[in-house]
């Protein structure tokens, strides 16, 4: 129990002094970070730098809201100011439903376990070079964990964002997509196999291969409908920032893989997904490919961030459904109040005619994650919202491990486009069309690289 | 040596055995296999192209443009007459009017092997008015092709003349419909290495529709011919062969290497809508001696610096082929009142009929649309041929002798078809690529600009002899494309476009493989009188512009003959949801850009083919 002293205008007042300094440290009470590091319990647990009404949703709201509820339309009023705005106006008039949890304090939930050792080992070890890439002090490239667990700058957000997107060195995600129409129905369904492979920033301190000039290799590859079966492209991604990755693609037509430009990351990947590539991870481009970073905000936020998200014990692992005009717009989402979030703002600079004014993402310290992101057409008008939701792999019917432990991933996302009326809704499986499973670890990088991530890979996911 | 049909056998077996076994595996030992999964897909799809041109296919018997036009005939001896060819005039509305499905299985086996099998069925609704004998007075022309349109079976000979073979290995086809198994493979992968053995098509280069590095398959032009929709390239053109393909990642560089069983182009049979080959001829294919050859190819892939480079060396028999003057083996008679002369006809290049050739006129249009030479034609039918001389017949001097010649003959005949064999040639080629990618100003003219350079080099490439000669043009042949390729946004309120931009270059033949000395002929001139052309050039240019969503999409397609012709297809894309799948498109030839004779340039050969194409798809 603390003290009254660290009542809600006590919070609201020090989040306001944070953005005015632009400097300052995760934490209310203490430094979030170094009482992280300092923990030797085993469970590292952050509510000692927080006070109760930022890790209480009951408190937070003076008892209007608790675990265990949902918010609706007859309630959102008294968390409203915890939604991006999007989610606010789905709630309000489409019947979106939130179920509320309690907050998670124990931080090992909310990383991969190797992600998160990198993350203590490696602090305070990250700078950035004169052309904005992060650096280790010794000029090389970054070895694994977010590089500023606690950032204080915009760009140290950004980075801890980019470096690594899955937060583990590879993950291959079996993805079931459904695209919703402004009438409420699912127009198009797809399944899609999203993976990422670490060449740096890795947890294991590594560059693999000795390819300290890339940051990850990135394979998206289709496999339903017939339509899209087979189409595949690989992203390369440099680990200088200012480069645009590589692309190639094979695409069932033409038979054979091809390169093509990537610098238009502005398009949906099929017909009917709200989806950019840009969208992706809200960082899907080379961070100094945008810029006029800024930090606008700092305060608690709504986030699906609990192992609620993860629907082990269901079928496929495939989420519940709900709201819209035909009742399957929304996924059931489980919200907890982040204690602490960053407000940051950014402008694709290096993409003069993108039809992207600026995103805001809403970054949760406790583990440098985006919850929420929006962005805003040339107009200035609210465009579309990246909702992600994350969980450790765990939950009463079912743990998925990646080295023995619970693995930590993505599990969900929901893009509306709130100016078309379309929602993209899609869920992490256990396993899609062609066979593929979600994985975390394998015991041969080599064979991953070579199944998944080579020009000779495509042609043979492509058919 | 290698038994190819028990190679097949096996082939089949296994595929097969794992789409039966599968549901047997899946309960099983299998089941348990992590790996194991068994995927299906497919589409069912109505295709159909209005024509919507009042030209018909002149190398049909019943768009023959002679058919119901008077023309005046004057022999050697000063004979005269004027003679109308009888030939059905019939409009077509629909070209084509298929339903096609497709049934794809994706059998993962265990971690290193799996199955992928691809059944494509075609059926004809038979909208296209065909062709009867019975509308040709006296027509009664060997061989099965040139008597009832037949628009899938592919019928070879060899060995013995008129001997008969399918040789679509996993197909199946009839007059009206046709079944194959485009891809039957099993996969093996294992670290760098990636084998790929069964049914495939093998697609290389970064250029698109000009087949520089291109090389493993020829293309089936059954389906819907070239004129296709673009946005699909030659995906259901290329011909699958029974290949080993070895892929391996030496680090960056990928080695690419097959084996294959050499099949041909197949083009549209006689008297079928996108026929090419006139019909006055009766191609005796000579593919049966073929049909155990195997061709060979590798290539290496990789980064030189910013240089994306490849290089290809393949040894293979050009699936185009050439075409000969043959003995036509039809023991007929000269014509009426010429009884006693069957054994020479035979021996000669050609038949009595009146599905032949009728007048001067008629030859030289015809050699001038083939790209052939209509006097060295007739000479080499001649020279090559003992019996003709037998006949009567004597080497031509000039046009104007050889076209009496022919009205003699043609006056005495009632008709003649000519007959041709088709053989194929080994030859090797070379092949190397550059690629680069600009990084100019964001949103300027070389923001991500792809540029690619492929050149291809054939050594002692055969050509067909304008002449139809069994001397055949063997040059090699030199053939480069450049190509750029960009995204540009112009509005945020649409996605970008997607532009493409092509030019090739080749140095003896034209984009569709006929030797550039065949140019140039037209009904009163023969080709060897014409200007050849020191090349063959072609700009394609193509865009795509996808609407919000990619729901709609608008498709941009052309390509132009430097010699003044040109080819426009622009194409929608609806992918309305629900599984449902349309495209719309509309292929605008002119042979004429130029105030030139159209025989000059490649595309006029399809000039007749103004058409509006829609399908409608439903995906399972």
């Amino acid at each position: 129990m603390h003290i009254r002293k660290f009542d809600q205008d006590y919070s609201r007042r020090k989040f306001l002094e944070k953005t005015l300094k632009g400097t300052a440290s995760a934490g209310i009470l203490t430094s979030l970070w170094p009482l992280i590091a300092k923990s030797d319990s085993g469970i590292t647990d952050i509510s000692g730098a927080y006070p109760d009404e930022l890790l209480s949703i009951e408190m937070h709201t003076k008892g209007k809201i608790k675990p265990g509820d949902t918010i609706t339309a007859d309630n959102v009023e008294y968390v409203e100011h915890l939604l991006d705005p999007i989610a606010v106006e789905q709630v309000k008039t489409l019947q979106r439903r939130i179920h509320i949890v309690e907050t998670t304090t124990d931080i090992t939930k909310m990383y991969p376990h190797d992600y998160l050792e990198a993350t203590l080992r490696n602090q305070g070890k990250a700078t950035f070079d004169a052309a904005g890439n992060v650096r280790t002090k010794e000029g090389g490239a970054w070895i694994g964990g977010n590089p500023f667990p606690d950032p204080k700058t915009p760009q140290e957000v950004i980075a801890d964002m980019t470096l690594s997107w899955g937060r583990n060195d590879w993950q291959l995600s079996a993805v079931r997509d459904h695209d919703i129409d402004r009438n409420g129905d699912i127009a198009y369904q797809y399944d899609f196999i999203w993976t990422e492979f670490q060449t740096t920033s890795r947890s294991d301190g590594e560059f693999w291969q000795g390819r300290d000039d890339l940051l990850r290799l990135n394979t998206t590859w289709f496999t339903r409908p017939e339509d899209v079966n087979g189409t595949s492209y690989l992203n390369t991604w440099y680990y200088d920032q200012r480069k645009f990755p590589d692309l190639l693609g094979y695409l069932p037509a033409f038979r054979r893989v091809r390169q093509f430009p990537t610098n238009q990351r502005f398009e949906p990947l099929v017909p009917g997904m709200v989806l950019f590539l840009s969208d992706a991870w809200a960082s899907g481009d080379p961070m100094l490919t945008w810029g006029n970073y800024k930090i606008v905000g700092h305060g608690p936020m709504l986030g699906a961030q609990g192992p609620a998200n993860f629907m082990g014990g269901r079928e496929n692992w495939e989420k519940p459904v709900h709201g819209g005009p035909k009742g399957v717009t929304f996924h059931d989402v489980w919200m907890e109040l982040c204690p602490e979030c960053i407000t940051l703002e950014c402008e694709p600079i290096g993409y003069p005619r993108s039809p992207v004014g600026k995103r805001r993402i809403w970054l949760d310290v406790r583990n440098q994650v985006f919850i929420a992101s929006i962005t805003t057409d040339r107009k200035g008008e609210v465009w579309k919202t990246f909702e992600p939701q994350f969980a450790q792999y765990q939950n009463e019917h079912e743990t998925f491990t990646k080295a023995g432990m619970p693995a930590w991933s993505w599990t969900g996302v929901m893009i509306y486009d709130r100016l078309d009326g379309r929602m993209t809704r899609y869920f992490v499986g256990k396993r899609v069309q062609g066979g593929y499973r979600t994985e975390f670890e394998t015991d041969d990088e080599w064979d991953v690289y070579n199944k998944y991530l080579t020009p000779q890979a495509l042609q043979r996911l492509g058919g | 040596m290698l038994n190819l049909r028990k190679t097949w056998f096996w082939f089949m077996g296994i595929g097969f055995g794992c789409i039966a076994a599968s549901p047997v595996l899946a309960q099983g030992g299998w089941g348990d296999n992590e790996y194991f999964d068994v995927s299906t897909s497919g589409f069912i799809r109505i295709e159909s192209a209005l024509s919507t041109s009042s030209k018909r296919n002149p190398y049909n018997q019943i768009g023959n443009p002679f058919n119901g036009v008077a023309v005046d005939r004057l022999d050697l001896f000063g004979g005269s007459d004027t003679y109308v060819r009888q030939g059905p005039q019939q409009d077509e509305d629909f070209n084509l009017s298929v339903l096609r499905g497709k049934f794809d299985v994706n059998v993962s086996l265990n971690r290193n092997w799996s199955f992928r099998g691809e059944l494509r069925a075609l059926f004809d609704v038979d909208l296209y008015k065909n062709f009867h004998l019975n509308d040709i007075p006296g027509a009664n022309p060997l061989g099965r092709l040139d008597r009832k349109p037949n628009l899938f079976e592919y019928r070879v000979n060899g060995g013995s003349l008129m001997s008969r073979k399918n040789p679509g290995a996993l197909e199946v086809s009839g007059k009206r419909f046709m079944m194959d198994l485009p891809r039957f493979y099993l996969d093996y992968h294992k670290g760098p290495l990636h084998v790929r053995m069964g049914n495939q098509q093998i697609a290389w280069g970064q250029s698109l529709f000009f087949r520089v590095m291109d090389v493993p398959n020829g293309l089936d032009l059954r389906r819907h011919s070239l004129l296709d929709y673009v946005p699909e390239e030659f995906s259901d053109k290329r011909v699958p062969s029974l290949a080993v393909r070895v892929q391996y990642m030496a680090g960056s560089w990928e080695l690419d290497g097959f084996v294959q069983h050499f099949r041909p182009t197949i083009y549209g049979n006689p008297n079928t809508p996108y026929n090419v080959i006139a019909s006055q001829f009766t191609v005796h294919d000579l593919y049966k001696d073929y049909d155990d050859k195997f061709n060979f190819g590798m290539r290496a892939r990789g980064d030189i610096g910013p240089i994306k480079f490849q290089a290809m060396a393949a040894r293979r028999y050009n699936p185009d082929g050439t075409f000969r003057w043959t003995q036509s083996g039809v023991h007929k008679p000269l014509g009426p009142g010429f009884e006693g002369t069957e054994g020479l006809m035979a021996a000669t290049a050609y038949e009595q009929d009146t599905t032949g050739v009728h007048s001067a006129r008629e030859w030289f249009t015809f050699a001038g649309l083939a790209r052939l030479d209509g006097v060295n034609g007739l000479n080499a039918s001649i020279a090559e041929f003992p019996a003709a001389q037998a006949l009567g017949a004597v080497l031509a001097p000039d046009y104007t002798f050889a076209a009496q010649e022919l009205d003699l003959f043609f006056r005495l005949s009632g008709g003649l078809r000519g007959h041709i064999a088709r053989e194929y040639h080994r030859e090797s080629l070379f092949g190397v690529g550059f690629g680069y990618v600009f990084n100019g100003a964001p949103g300027s003219l070389f923001d991500q600009l792809i540029a690619n350079v492929e050149i291809q080099y054939a050594k002692d490439r055969h050509f067909t002899n304008p002449s139809l000669s069994q001397y055949r043009i063997v040059e090699d042949e030199a053939i480069v494309s450049v190509v750029l390729e960009k995204y540009q946004r112009f509005t945020p309120a649409f996605p970008a476009t997607y532009f493409v931009l092509q030019w090739m270059h080749r140095t003896e033949s034209d984009i569709f493989g006929r030797h550039l000395s065949g140019m140039g002929g037209s009904v009163d001139r023969a080709a060897r009188d014409a200007s050849t052309p020191g090349s063959a050039n072609y700009i394609a240019f193509a865009l795509q512009q996808p609407f919000p969503n990619l729901v709609w999409r608008l498709d941009l397609g052309m390509l132009y003959d430097l010699e003044g012709g040109i080819l426009i297809q622009p194409a929608l894309r609806w992918r309305p949801g629900n599984n449902w799948a349309v495209e719309a498109f509309y292929n605008f030839i002119d042979g004429g850009v130029r105030d030139r004779n159209p025989n000059y340039n490649a595309l006029s050969t399809t000039e007749w083919a103004d058409e509006f194409t829609l399908r409608i798809g439903y995906e399972f």
